[in-house]
């Protein structure tokens, strides 16, 4: 390998070992996300019961050892409900919001690196993608193709890859005046090798930090929609349609509603905890 | 300074034309007939024909498009579908309750998280400022929708303080009515205030000036209400302006949550209706409202530091 790798490696050297500095709330938040998603994982293994087994006898019971979080109107068990809910958002979650990074990483990283038409293009795109107010654009989308998780996908991809592709545009600008950029030109590597091999190491990282506020912010967007009957369609449960078919009982049955909003919430915190020791941890590397 | 600003509004003004492009395409290149879908699988081959012919679709694309901005440019939009009546008069109807919903957010994000960030950035890393990062962690992670609910059923339902849904017009009704949304509103938003004001406190305090008033003995409250708001709010503001589309979005899932006849429950009525001409206006004008903000924000900017307009492309 050439010196020029060692200098394009050195920040990521000083980050490693900053991280071996664990910070408690990064801690709290991983065992949190943790937790919720391997309990959303081995849903068919936890879940009590089957999550849409009706069960009329047993409807709107309060949370008891038998059922920890209730029952709803039809008996249904909310506590299984809630496992396989999270599971299909967590899924689809990530899935949307790393296609989007992908996308947007790459199609950033190579308007940065030629610049001129392409990045012209590209940035006016981009532009107009963040423009248009996230949700509104997604109910546009769901005009079209009709009411499901895949107009959700379909809109927060279109607008969730303009934000990495800026990103990685600025990084690149960049980086692309560091010497070992410089020296992969000198050396006569192929475009593609000093992109993928070179620049790509260097710029993900900002990406991978800010992913972790997109997948909150999109977790909420997507439980938002369902929650408004244009996201999952009954009767598969996802956390936002059971919130939604709690409604009309909260003064009685309670449960229905806040348990699934909970899981929301603490999924939220553990990922926004996980995100915040990360920029930490960045500001202090980069004020060193 | 007038090439900056020309070159600011030059980009403006592709968004927006990109903004109504975008949404023109989505309507009207998607596969499938729009008009089948919005009359539904019942309607006959005639129904569709003169519905087509109504809305102009039969006419050349490059045309439609070119209709379709002048409209929005001239005020007239055309005819809502479900609603049998001119969508500029349906939207002018229904835009201050959204209007005053998000004046509402703004204002509580404001109250409650400037002095949360004045306090935390005066001594960072202290008890304070960790309470603030939770407490503000915890408000962002929390969906509005559901927050709007336990609200409404705290307040609403049990305490009778406040009413649960619907929108009531004159000043005493639209307070009471748009308290609970404007708080949940509000602290979704609060995460942004803070930190953006916080971090540009603290790059501020740390400046020289400020020691060197503090070395004269001036107090922290004079310095910080004297000095340091002035140059720390600005950063604030131009972030609030970015992020309006968020609040956007936010109204228009509070206002399904609460019943208010706003905007956005007009977009969702329309979108659940297949009312394609609504939604493609909608869209764009709250595109516009993004568009038009930031560009404001970042003239502002560049009116008050040189910096912005003399430095390298910004944009």
């Amino acid at each position: 390998m050439a010196p020029a790798d060692g200098a394009a490696l050195a920040p990521r050297v000083r980050g490693t070992r900053r991280f071996r500095i664990r910070r408690p709330q990064v801690v709290i938040g991983e065992a949190i996300v943790f937790v919720i998603v391997l309990a959303a994982f081995l849903a068919p293994v936890i879940a009590p019961y089957p999550p849409n087994t009706v069960n009329v006898a047993d409807a709107l019971a309060p949370p008891s050892t038998a059922h920890l979080m209730g029952t709803d109107y039809v008996g249904r068990d909310v506590f299984s409900r809630v496992l396989y809910g999270a599971r299909e958002d967590i899924v689809v979650v990530v899935l949307i919001t790393y296609i989007g990074l992908t996308i947007g990483v790459l199609v950033g990283t190579v308007a940065g690196y030629f610049g001129g038409w392409f990045d012209a293009i590209v940035g006016r795109i981009a532009d107009t993608a963040i423009a248009f107010p996230f949700i509104v654009l997604v109910l546009a989308i769901i005009a079209v193709v009709g009411p499901g998780i895949e107009g959700i996908a379909i809109g927060i991809i279109a607008v969730g890859w303009a934000l990495y592709a800026r990103l990685a545009r600025s990084e690149m600008l960049s980086l692309k005046e560091e010497s070992f950029m410089l020296a992969t030109k000198a050396l006569g590597y192929t475009h593609r090798r000093a992109i993928l091999r070179h620049a790509l190491p260097n710029l993900i990282r900002t990406c991978l930090v800010y992913s972790t506020v997109d997948v909150v912010v999109n977790l909420l967007v997507l439980a938002g929609l369902s929650y408004l009957g244009v996201g999952q369609q009954q009767p598969g449960a996802d956390l936002g349609s059971i919130i939604a078919s709690g409604q009309p009982y909260i003064l009685t049955a309670w449960w229905i509603s806040t348990m699934p909003g909970l899981v929301l919430v603490l999924f939220g915190i553990g990922v926004s905890l996980i995100g915040e020791g990360f920029t930490e941890s960045e500001l202090t590397v980069s004020t060193l | 300074m007038l090439n900056y600003f020309a070159r600011r509004a030059g980009i403006a003004v592709v968004q927006l034309l990109g903004l109504a492009l975008v949404a023109f395409a989505l309507i009207h290149l998607v596969p499938g007939n729009p008009v089948r879908t919005m009359l539904g699988a019942r309607a006959t081959p005639e129904q569709v024909a003169a519905a087509t012919r109504r809305l102009g679709l039969d006419r050349p694309l490059v045309d439609q498009f070119g209709s379709f901005v002048w409209g929005l440019l001239s005020g007239n939009p055309g005819q809502s579908i479900t609603f049998a009546q001119p969508i500029a008069s349906l939207i002018s109807e229904r835009i201050l309750p959204s209007f005053l919903l998000i004046c509402y957010g703004l204002v509580v994000a404001i109250v409650v998280g400037t002095p949360l960030a004045v306090f935390s950035a005066v001594r960072p890393g202290g008890a304070f400022d960790h309470g603030t990062r939770l407490f503000t962690t915890v408000a962002f992670a929390m969906p509005t929708f559901w927050l709007g609910l336990v609200l409404a059923l705290l307040f609403g339902l049990k305490l009778h303080w406040l009413p649960v849904a619907g929108y009531t017009s004159g000043f005493v009704g639209a307070i009471r009515s748009l308290t609970l949304p404007g708080v949940v509103l509000g602290l979704s938003l609060l995460v942004i205030v803070v930190r953006t004001l916080r971090t540009s406190m603290r790059k501020v305090l740390t400046a020289e000036f400020v020691e060197a008033e503090r070395a004269r003995g001036f107090s922290t409250f004079r310095i910080v209400t004297r000095h340091v708001m002035r140059s720390a709010v600005m950063p604030t503001i131009t972030v609030l302006a970015v992020n309006v589309g968020f609040l956007i979005g936010g109204t228009v899932v509070l206002e399904q949550v609460f019943q208010i006849p706003g905007v956005g429950s007009l977009l969702f009525l329309a979108v659940e209706h297949r009312d394609y001409p609504v939604v493609e206006t909608i869209a764009v004008m709250a595109g516009a409202v993004v568009v038009v903000l930031s560009l404001l924000a970042d003239l502002a900017q560049a009116l008050m530091d040189p910096r912005v307009r003399l430095g390298a492309r910004t944009v």
